[in-house]
C-alpha cells in the first residue's frame, strides 16, 4: 500500500477520455508511485479490458446510474483510507510533466488544506433547498458560500476522505443531469458543514488540473466569473476581454455571444457606459432580439438621460 | 443500507456454480433482505453480465490471481461497516429455506462467536513453516492447530471484520494451489491470534452452510474426522462407519484410503485391536508405500 491513491472515475461512455488527453501514459509512466482504483459506471467489457491493463489495486464496476456525485460517494465509501487521495474523471488530466511531484509539494507545504481542486463561485440553483430536503440533508446550508468543488474532484487528505465516509449523501440514481449539478453543489456545502478546507490550485481554475479541452478558454472564462461573483467588476472585465480575445484567435465563434454580454455588464457595473453600449450592440448584431442587451441598452439611456 | 452483507467470491472459471445449485435464485428471492457484494476474479465479460443482474451495492473486479486467500483479504480490506456478513464462494448454498431466518436468529443469538462457518480439523499442513516465512509472519509458524475455517467463508461478525481489516491478512499472487491451502489455515491461526471465535454451524459441518456437491458425503466424512481429533472416538467410529457404507451404497470412492486408515486408528484407540490389524493389514496388502502410523507396523508385526 503506498502512500497516494489516485482514483479515477469513468463510465461505459467516456472511458476513452482517459486515453485521448494521454493521461493514461502519465499514469503508466509513474505507476509505481501511488495505488490506482477506478470506478466503471456501466458493465462495458472494452472498457473493462482497457482499464485492467493498468492493474489497478481496487476496481469497482457499478451501474452507470446517478452521474457523477453518485460514483464519487460509491467510491469513498470503498476505497481505504491513505495519506493523500487524488479523485479524477476520465477527462481530467495535467499538462505539466512535474503533476505528480507538486501535488506531493503542495500536500507537504500546506497540511491544513484538506483539499485542492478547482473552485468555480456562482450563485446555487433555486432549488437546492428542496434538494436538501429530499435527500434528508436539512443540516447543510447554501447561505455561507457560493464557492463549490468543481466535479468533486481533486487531491484530498485522509481527514477529509475520512470525513466524507462517514457522511451519507444519499445521492439519487437518476439519470437526471440538473440533479446531478444540485448533487455536485451538495457536496461542498457538505465539505463547510463538516469543516474540510477546500481551495483552488495555485496555478488557477484548469490551469494545473486540466477538464477536457478547451481548459484555457474555460480558465479565462471562470476566473471571470469568480471575480466578478466576488465584487470584482474590473479585474473580471479584464478576463472577459482575455476570453473574448482567445476565442476570436481560435474562433470560438459560439462564445462571442456570451463574451460580448459579460463585457457589457461588467462595463455597466463600473460605469464605463460607453463600452457597455458596444458590447451590447455586438450581442445585437449577433442575435438581434437579444432581451438582456436590450434591457441593458435601455438602462444606460435611462441613467444618461438619453 | 441494511444489516447483513452477503458477499460472493467468484471468478472468470467458476461462475457458473453460483446458478448450479440454484443459490442465484434465492439471493434474487430475498434480494430485498440484505446487501450485495461480489468479487470477481478475472475480467469475464459474460460473469460481468451474469452478475449484473443481482444489482449488487458493491462488485469489485480484480485479476485471476492468489486464489481465495487474495480475494478475500482484498474483500475484507474493502467492504464498508455492516453488523453482520455472510463471506460465500460462488459453489456455497443454503437447502434450507429458511436459511435466511435462520442468519439472522444466529447474528440475534450468539453475541460471544464472532463467525460461525464449516470448521473442518486436520494436522497443520507441511509446509505451513515455510508459508508463514514467505508471508512474513515467521511468528505464526509456532501455530499448530488442528480447528480451520472452511474456505475462510460464514457468518462474520463486525468486529471480527474490524480486527481482520487492522490486522490485513497477507497472501500470494501465485497460481499454486497448495499455497491456497496454506493461505486457508493460516486465516485462522490469525483468527485466533486476534481472538476472534469461529464456531461450527450448529446443524453440522456441511448439513446447514454446504459447499459444492457431494455435502452428504462430506459432512459424515468430515464429523467423523473432527470427532477423531476430539478424541470422541466412539462418535468417530460411528461416523466412519456410515461414511463406509453411504459410500459403498453410491459408489462413491474418493477417500476410501484415508477413510481406512482413519477408521484403523479408531478402533485402535477404543482398543479394538483385531479390528485395527485387519483394517490396516487389507491397506497395506494392497497400498504397500501408504503411510501407515507407527503403531499400525508394531500391531501387523506382532
Amino acid at each position: 500500500m503506498k502512500e497516494f491513491l489516485i482514483s479515477v472515475v469513468s463510465s461505459e461512455k467516456t472511458w476513452t477520455n482517459l486515453s485521448k488527453f494521454g493521461f493514461d501514459k502519465k499514469l503508466e509512466e509513474q505507476r509505481d508511485k501511488f495505488d490506482l482504483a477506478f470506478v466503471l459506471n456501466g458493465y462495458q467489457n472494452e472498457a473493462i479490458e482497457f482499464i485492467s491493463k493498468f492493474n489497478p489495486d481496487y476496481f469497482f464496476l457499478r451501474p452507470n446510474i446517478g452521474y457523477d456525485p453518485a460514483a464519487v460517494e460509491h467510491l469513498l465509501k470503498l476505497i481505504p483510507i491513505y495519506n493523500t487521495t487524488l479523485i479524477l474523471h476520465d477527462d481530467h488530466w495535467f499538462e505539466d510533466s512535474n503533476w505528480l511531484e507538486k501535488i506531493i509539494e503542495l500536500r507537504t507545504n500546506n497540511p491544513k488544506i484538506d483539499i485542492w481542486g478547482n473552485i468555480f463561485n456562482s450563485l446555487p440553483p433555486n432549488d437546492i433547498e428542496k434538494y436538501f430536503d429530499d435527500r434528508e440533508l436539512t443540516i447543510l446550508t447554501h447561505s455561507n458560500s457560493n464557492d463549490f468543488l468543481h466535479g468533486l474532484s481533486g487531491v484530498y487528505t485522509s481527514n477529509a476522505i475520512n470525513k466524507l465516509k462517514k457522511f451519507s449523501f444519499n445521492f439519487p440514481l437518476t439519470f437526471d443531469k440538473h440533479t446531478a449539478d444540485l448533487g455536485e453543489r451538495t457536496f461542498s456545502y457538505a465539505l463547510k458543514y463538516l469543516e474540510l478546507s477546500f481551495e483552488q490550485f495555485p496555478e488557477g481554475i484548469f490551469k494545473f488540473l486540466l477538464h477536457n479541452e478547451s481548459n484555457e478558454r474555460d480558465h479565462l472564462f471562470w476566473t471571470a466569473n469568480i471575480l466578478a461573483n466576488k465584487g470584482n467588476f474590473r479585474e473580471a472585465r479584464d478576463y472577459f476581454f482575455e476570453y473574448l480575445k482567445f476565442c476570436e484567435e481560435h474562433d470560438f465563434q459560439r462564445d462571442y455571444l456570451v463574451a460580448f454580454f459579460n463585457i457589457a455588464q461588467t462595463s455597466f457595473v463600473i460605469e464605463d457606459y460607453n463600452t457597455a453600449v458596444e458590447y451590447a450592440k455586438k450581442c445585437l448584431t449577433i442575435s438581434h432580439n437579444f432581451p438582456e442587451a436590450i434591457d441593458l441598452i435601455n438602462k444606460i439611456k435611462e441613467k444618461l438621460n438619453v | 443500507m441494511k444489516k447483513l452483507l452477503i458477499s460472493i467470491i467468484t471468478s472468470e472459471k467458476t461462475w457458473t456454480n453460483f446458478s448450479k445449485f440454484g443459490f442465484d435464485k434465492e439471493i434474487l428471492r430475498l434480494r430485498d433482505q440484505f446487501d450485495l457484494s461480489f468479487v470477481l476474479n478475472g475480467y469475464s465479460n459474460e460473469a460481468i453480465l451474469f452478475y449484473n443482474q443481482f444489482c449488487p451495492e458493491y462488485f469489485f473486479l480484480r485479476p485471476n490471481l492468489g486464489f481465495d486467500t487474495a480475494s478475500i483479504a482484498y474483500l475484507i480490506n474493502l467492504v464498508p461497516r455492516y453488523e453482520h456478513y455472510l463471506i460465500m464462494h460462488d459453489d456455497h448454498w443454503f437447502p434450507n429455506p429458511n436459511w435466511i431466518d435462520r442468519l439472522y436468529e444466529i447474528m440475534n443469538n450468539n453475541s460471544d462467536t464472532d463467525i460461525f462457518g464449516n470448521i473442518l480439523m486436520q494436522e497443520p499442513m507441511r509446509r505451513h513453516g515455510e508459508y508463514c516465512q514467505l508471508v512474513n509472519l515467521n511468528e505464526f509458524s509456532k501455530y499448530k492447530d488442528f480447528a480451520f475455517l472452511h474456505g475462510m467463508s460464514g457468518l462474520f461478525n463486525l468486529r471480527s471484520i474490524q480486527l481482520l481489516k487492522e490486522f490485513k491478512v497477507p497472501y500470494l499472487l501465485t497460481d499454486e494451489k497448495e499455497i491456497a491451502f496454506l493461505g486457508e489455515r493460516l486465516f485462522s491461526n490469525i483468527l485466533s491470534h486476534q481472538g476472534i471465535k469461529f464456531s461450527q454451524f450448529s446443524e453440522g459441518i456441511f448439513n446447514f452452510f454446504l459447499h459444492g456437491e457431494n455435502n452428504y458425503i462430506n459432512y459424515l466424512f468430515s464429523s467423523a474426522n473432527v470427532a477423531f481429533h476430539q478424541s470422541d472416538f466412539i462418535k468417530a467410529k460411528d461416523y466412519f462407519y456410515k461414511y463406509y457404507h453411504h459410500c459403498s451404497e453410491k459408489k462413491y470412492f474418493q477417500n476410501m484410503d484415508s477413510l481406512f486408515n482413519n477408521l484403523a486408528s479408531t478402533h485402535y484407540q477404543l482398543g479394538e485391536y483385531s479390528e485395527a490389524k485387519y483394517i490396516w493389514e487389507n491397506l497395506i496388502e494392497r497400498l504397500p508405500n501408504y503411510p501407515i502410523p507407527n503403531e499400525a507396523r508394531i500391531l501387523i508385526n506382532n
